[in-house]
């Protein structure tokens, strides 16, 4: 009996690993720039519903709670001092592009700048086009307001065409007086909170 | 009449017999340019047939459209004239009639493109999707059987477009005439999955 229940949660789990895993790993792998860093995340994200067994609304819901988690765990480890003294790639190195892939969509260079982003700016840009979620959806995801997220695609979409045309240098520079202007303002660094 | 009109404007004429000799002059004028006119014998009225078919055409291309993919095959199969023809030709004539009676034949139902009830199709069920982040939209097309036409099931594409702002419109385009070089981009990509269907 309780190991019949055993197998049937088995299942269910690698059910749920099997529905999620790629858009998981996706997401993951547009934070993180890396195949290695975004499996440790997609496998952290699977430990955590393992632990935690939530309960779920709808497909919806649970597809949701994924996403959160592999991005909160993303942002988490982006901001660890471990990861800011080893390895903090702005840009995705070339090695690694073969290791990502978008399964109905044509990748293109547009997509690699995207990951370039602020995660503040990332996340709702990737989920939204090339994901195709919704702005609801993806302040259901974010626990943001909608306004919040459309702010984010315009500013997102405008920082897009201003490092195409003034390039890396001068974007940077904006990064880091935006940088500064928040830490004034709120002791803290905003650019890479989601 | 006129010499009556004439003579109630006294300030612009010198005398009844200025206004006699006015009047004859414009009445003798207007029956040059009339006997000029009809002296333009069919020439003008081929001109204006010419002229009036190319404007039918102009509007057909800025309102309905391109030509067709049958009409650049040339094979008449498709919705009507196969472009700009002097009227010298020995065809003239026949491609309109042609495209007229194909006009009849689809009578209310002939159109190119409709507005269309939005499904929001996942990215996994689309022929084609293109994604432009620059210019802030998402566009995806999937092709679908339409009605029958003539024996044969026609073709349709729908395309949704997303723009910035998440708002979605859904077109339904029909897929014989589809226009090779629009500057609407739902119809470029609804184009572009028709022929990379054809090209399977």
């Amino acid at each position: 009996m309780v190991s019949d229940m055993l197998i049937n949660e088995e299942r269910e789990a690698e059910e749920t690993f099997a529905k999620y895993k790629d858009i998981l790993y996706r997401i993951a792998f547009s934070n993180m720039k890396n195949k290695a860093d975004a499996e440790d995340v997609v496998q952290e994200t699977f430990c955590r519903y393992l632990k935690k067994k939530p309960v779920f609304e709808d497909e919806g819901h649970e597809k949701n709670w994924f996403i959160r988690v592999v991005i909160n765990i993303c942002y988490d480890i982006r901001k660890s001092v471990w990861f800011s003294r080893t390895v903090g790639f702005d840009e995705v190195p070339e090695s690694e592009m073969k290791h990502f892939s978008l399964p109905f969509v044509q990748e293109d260079d547009m997509l690699w700048q995207v990951m370039e982003l602020a995660a503040a700016y990332r996340n709702p840009l990737y989920l939204f086009y090339y994901e195709d979620y919704s702005v609801r959806e993806i302040a259901q995801i974010m626990e943001l307001e909608e306004g919040t997220v459309k702010t984010r695609l315009r500013r997102g979409r405008q920082m897009l065409k201003e490092r195409l045309l003034f390039g890396g240098e001068e974007i940077n520079s904006l990064k880091q007086k935006e940088k500064k202007s928040r830490k004034r303002k709120n002791g803290e660094d905003f650019t890479d909170k989601i | 009449m006129q010499i009556s009109e004439l003579g109630k404007n006294r300030s612009n004429i010198r005398g009844i017999g200025d206004a006699v000799g006015k009047a004859k002059q414009k009445m003798q004028g207007e029956a040059v340019s009339r006997s000029e006119r009809e002296k333009v014998p069919e020439e003008s009225f081929q001109d204006s047939l010419q002229k009036s078919m190319n404007m039918g055409l102009a509007a057909e291309r800025s309102g309905a459209g391109c030509r067709n993919e049958s009409e650049q095959r040339g094979d008449g199969a498709g919705r009507t004239v196969t472009g700009v023809i002097s009227c010298k030709e020995p065809d003239f004539g026949k491609n309109i009639a042609e495209g007229a009676a194909a006009r009849i034949e689809q009578g209310r139902e002939a159109w190119r493109a409709r507005e269309a009830e939005v499904r929001r199709i996942p990215y996994s069920e689309c022929d084609k999707v293109e994604i432009n982040v620059l210019e802030g939209y998402t566009l995806k097309a999937k092709l679908e059987a339409g009605e029958m036409k003539n024996g044969i099931r026609s073709c349709n594409v729908y395309v949704e477009m997303k723009n910035e702002e998440g708002e979605i419109k859904a077109v339904l385009f029909d897929g014989s005439s589809l226009c090779t070089d629009s500057d609407d981009a739902m119809e470029r990509i609804a184009y572009a999955a028709m022929e990379a269907e054809r090209s399977k």
